[in-house]
């Protein structure tokens, strides 16, 4: 507990929120599914802190870039689905351009060919 | 603009989403819990692990829940919530707090309203800040052969506002495109009948295009027109709406109406503008008006509507895309030209130069003379106002020690320190809001109280929004000063972290110390340099009462009358004088009765510049003559033969006035000592002559009698020459009357109207009053400025003790263990007690001294409301110094025995 705020986040920000996007691009997920699906994705290398993804989800629920409702799990638990909406579809490419020409510049100066 | 709406939704859904989010979560951790049990973790270590790799839940909701609240409006909403609950929990604090605070803002508020009303408040016109005043400006001789108004002599030039009638026609003529030059004047009171009542009331005069001009219309009737302006039309007037309200109750009747002015049938046409007062002095609301052509008629002298009487005071609306200079310049050789032709006499360098001035606020003079009065009594208001933050800082600084502890969790569980210095802050804002409304209240009774130190005449003062605002910018002021630093002191975890170590060390840390000590010091400075004014003052009027007139005022009732303006004539007047006078003497409860040309003291007066045998030729218009002029003004007084003996002045030598001293007779006079000494270098004057115009074969008098000096106009002006003349040898238009009762005057006003009336049912009676009474009158300023600073200086003192007793009784209780100590090592009571009242000494010592600077620089400003001590008075500064010791040592005495009292078996044993 009481941990300092600067230390929780080793993503970039607005990293978590594309990863996010990314992840439902795959399909309705609840919370804990999506924090399982980027962990595999990526090989265990990123371990998103599983709390901090509530708030990110909320935050893009107002914007309308995903949207949710109540379902049953596997195991009969009560839980909340999440899904892309168009408009997150959208958001989502401007993020993945945006990403991938960073990407790009740094690959560029730290291999240069 | 969709995701704003997608908010508020949420907003409203709130306490749902957030029991739902509460459930996702622990959803999520029951999943991880169970994949690890899966994996083959033991089910409790599971858990443990689950709740690990989720982090903080709460932290996590708190987050979540931004996204659908409307945080800032919120939290402030919590924010006052909680700081009004704290407030209420201490009560003895948060009165302490208001209690200082409403009174600093109140008397702050207060002067400002003033301020508001005399200084800032623009006339209530079609763009105010267009209009102009006209001031001309003379160095030769002085142009106007008779000046009605005011004028200004300086060190080389002369100024004034009033110009002659045909001037200003020639002027509006002369205007250029656009530019509208208008006329009016305010002048002394008129006896006015209405239905037959006798009373004096004020008026005024303008010109045909004034209302035009200031861009209103009349609130009923008609306005006055270019007909109703030009000699010999029907007398007409308009009445102000005040009075329309007041004594027509509004009724459409009132115009028509036939009313009585200096005897003149005048027939009411109209009503003026609502709300708006005069474009005159500040403090003059005129209740007639009238063409600026029915002067002559009403002072019965056609010299009004000629060019050697100046007395129209004139202003120019000039449009903002003209340039005024541009329009100064033809207005002015217009001026001169006017002049010329009026008075041939005029040498080309005497001709009067135009000055504009800023016109949005109307005439000037009156208001200048408020300047100095209002910046004292804001000076004092700061004082106090400070005094009050200082006390409120240390107080919320001593509460902050407390709620150390809470703050420390507050910030520890990851409450922004940015967050809780605005809770913080959100306090001291509600105690401000709160003191800052009850201040606002008795404010304007403030105001109304100290209004007569600046004008006797009534001025509105209603709240304008500039006052509201000015409430709320000092409110937030407050705040800042004394909420600030407590607020960020307070969230500092360093400090209160060491705090919370050393409270069980011997003393307090210096840095702590040295703020809450810090500002009782100021405390202490800021009350000593209050109450050095304030004992300035009171002394300054102690003095003025003490200062002996020369006569005796006591049972001495004065009122005045002016016949001629119900068109008796000079010889007619004179008749009506004696007939009051010889009925006056009859009366039983009048020892003696006497007539003169006004009060001696309490009253304005007449001077001149007195020649005598063996002066130098005099030349106008050189530095000379002025200097000359400058050096023989005497008073002026006409009085009947039993003045001195009513005044009870002893009469010297020669003789007192009788009625062989008539109109035809040689023309005689008395004068005082200082007249003898000062023009005949001994006590010699009977026999001696003098004149006191300049032209050739003036008229000589012949002094037969010298009385004893008497103080003039003011008690505070140094004794000067004085020269009296017989009632019968001169014109005297209105005239004052001096009764000696044997017993209360006041019991005599009734009798003295019947007298009156008597003699003419038409004459009213005014200025009827005690000489003792007109005397107050004339140090009223300071009378009041004294109390006001009196008032809040006994205010600071009570403020400042209560803040010393704070601070000692703080540092006796974190100091118990070292008292115990002491005690235990042998310190006796007294030892102890020494202890506590040194360190009060202590720090009331500093403050005196900064204090005492900060007086010696300071009170010079109050220089013109003294009298008889310098502002460095050494004996009052000893004396507050004396008054804040006692305070200081009453402020001790508590938490002194407090200390002396200690049992050092609990002290040392307290962890």
């Amino acid at each position: 507990m009481g941990k300092k705020r600067s230390d929780r986040q080793d993503l970039l920000p607005g990293t978590l929120d594309m990863l996010i996007l990314k992840s439902l691009t795959r399909g309705v997920m609840h919370g804990y599914g999506i924090v399982e699906h980027i962990r595999l994705m990526s090989a265990e290398v990123l371990q998103v802190e599983e709390g901090s993804l509530y708030p990110a989800l909320q935050r893009m629920q107002i914007q309308g870039w995903i949207e949710s409702e109540w379902g049953h799990s596997v195991n009969n638990r009560r839980a909340r689905y999440y899904r892309l909406t168009k408009a997150g579809r959208r958001q989502l490419g401007e993020t993945e351009s945006s990403f991938d020409r960073l990407i790009e510049a740094i690959t560029r100066v730290m291999r240069p060919a | 603009m969709i995701s704003w709406l997608r908010r508020a939704s949420a907003y409203v859904r709130r306490r749902n989403l957030d029991a739902e989010l509460a459930d996702e979560m622990q959803q999520h951790i029951a999943l991880r819990r169970q994949a690890l049990i899966d994996d083959g973790m033991d089910p409790r270590d599971a858990e443990y692990e689950a709740r690990r790799r989720f982090g903080n839940v709460v932290v996590r909701r708190e987050q979540s829940r931004e996204a659908w609240r409307f945080l800032p409006i919120e939290t402030v909403g919590q924010d006052v919530r909680y700081a009004a609950r704290l407030l209420r929990r201490s009560p003895m604090f948060t009165i302490i707090a208001v209690m200082s605070l409403s009174i600093g803002i109140g008397a702050t508020i207060a002067v400002f309203s003033l301020a508001d009303a005399v200084l800032l408040r623009k006339l209530p016109v079609r763009n105010p800040d267009e209009l102009t005043v006209l001031q001309w400006r003379g160095t030769g001789r002085m142009p106007a052969p008779s000046l009605t108004g005011n004028w200004t002599r300086g060190e080389s030039s002369y100024f004034s506002t009033s110009f002659a009638l045909p001037t200003f026609h020639a002027l509006r003529a002369a205007a250029p495109q656009g530019v509208q030059i208008f006329g009016f004047a305010g002048f002394m009171s008129l006896n006015v009948a209405i239905d037959g009542v006798p009373e004096v009331l004020e008026g005024q005069a303008i010109s045909s295009n004034f209302l035009d001009a200031i861009g209103l219309l009349p609130a009923a009737g008609r306005p006055l027109t270019e007909a109703d302006d030009r000699a010999g039309a029907p007398p007409v007037a308009l009445i102000s709406e005040a009075f329309w309200r007041s004594r027509f109750a509004s009724a459409p009747d009132a115009i028509g109406r036939t009313i009585t002015v200096n005897a003149i049938p005048v027939t009411i046409v109209g009503v003026m503008p609502h709300g708006f007062r005069s474009t005159l002095q500040v403090d003059e609301a005129p209740v007639l008006t009238f063409p600026l052509s029915f002067r002559a008629d009403l002072e019965r002298a056609p010299s009004y509507r000629g060019p050697l009487e100046w007395w129209v005071l004139l202003m120019a609306r000039i449009p903002a895309t003209l340039d005024a200079a541009a329009v100064r310049a033809p207005l002015e050789s217009t001026l001169r030209r006017s002049v010329a032709e009026g008075n041939p006499a005029l040498a080309e360098g005497d001709l009067p130069g135009l000055e504009l001035l800023p016109g949005s606020r109307g005439q000037h003079e009156a208001r200048d003379g408020m300047r100095e009065p209002l910046r004292i009594m804001a000076l004092i208001a700061a004082i106090v106002l400070l005094v009050a933050c200082a006390i409120v800082a240390n107080l919320l600084t001593a509460r902050g020690q407390v709620r150390g502890r809470e703050i420390a969790v507050r910030v520890a569980i990851g409450a922004a320190r940015a967050r809780v210095i605005r809770q913080l802050l959100t306090e001291g804002l509600l105690l401000a809001a709160i003191s800052g409304a009850i201040g606002l209240l008795f404010a304007k009774s403030i105001a109304l109280g100290l209004l007569p130190a600046l004008t006797s005449e009534p001025i509105d003062l209603d709240s304008s929004w500039r006052v509201l605002a000015f409430t709320i910018g000092i409110a937030t002021f407050c705040t800042v000063l004394f909420g600030l630093a407590p607020a960020l002191r307070t969230t500092d975890l360093r400090l209160a972290v060491s705090l919370q170590e050393q409270i069980r060390g011997t003393t307090m840390p210096w840095r702590h110390r040295i703020w809450s000590e810090g500002l009782v010091t100021l405390q202490v400075a800021l009350s000593v340099l209050l109450l050095t004014g304030a004992v300035l003052l009171v002394r300054s009027v102690v003095n003025l009462r003490s200062v002996g007139p020369g006569f005796d005022p006591s049972n001495v009732l004065i009122f005045r009358v002016e016949p001629t303006r119900n068109g008796y004539t000079q010889a007619q007047a004179l008749g009506v004088f004696a007939d009051i006078r010889d009925r006056l003497a009859a009366l039983p409860g009048v020892r003696s009765a006497s007539i003169g040309s006004h009060a001696i003291v309490g009253a304005g007066g007449m001077t001149a510049a007195v020649s005598k045998p063996g002066d130098p030729p005099f030349v106008p218009g050189t530095p000379a003559a002025r200097a000359f002029i400058a050096s023989r003004q005497t008073s002026l007084l006409t009085v009947g033969d039993e003045f001195f003996s009513t005044m009870g002045i002893p009469v010297l030598s020669g003789r007192s006035f009788t009625p062989a001293d008539r109109s035809g007779a040689p023309r005689v006079a008395i004068v005082n000592r200082e007249f003898a000494r000062r023009f005949y270098g001994d006590d010699n004057a009977v026999g001696r002559t003098f004149w006191t115009q300049r032209i050739p074969n003036p008229p000589v008098f012949e002094i037969v009698g010298m009385v004893a000096d008497t103080k003039n106009a003011s008690l505070r002006r140094e004794i000067g020459p004085m020269v009296f003349f017989p009632y019968r040898q001169r014109s005297l238009e209105s005239a004052s009357f001096i009764v000696k009762t044997s017993s209360n005057p006041a019991g005599l006003t009734a009798a003295v109207r019947d007298v009156v009336r008597q003699v003419d049912p038409n004459l009213p009676v005014f200025a009827l009053g005690t000489q003792e009474a007109m005397i107050e009158q004339s140090f009223k300023r300071e009378r009041l400025m004294a109390r006001f600073a009196t008032i809040l200086g006994a205010v600071t003192l009570l403020l400042t003790g209560l803040g010393l007793f704070g601070v000692l009784a703080y540092s006796v209780a974190r100091r118990t263990q070292e008292i115990g100590l002491r005690i235990a090592l042998g310190a006796d009571a007294p030892t102890v007690r020494w202890m506590v009242m040194r360190q009060s000494m202590m720090l009331t010592a500093i403050g005196l001294l900064i204090g005492a600077l900060g007086a010696r620089w300071s009170t010079g400003i109050l220089g013109a409301l003294l009298f008889g001590l310098s502002p460095s008075d050494p004996l009052s500064l000893a004396g507050v110094a004396a008054a804040m010791t006692l305070a200081a040592g009453a402020a001790a005495y508590v938490p002194a025995r407090r200390a002396s009292r200690v049992d050092p078996a609990i002290a040392l044993k307290a962890e």
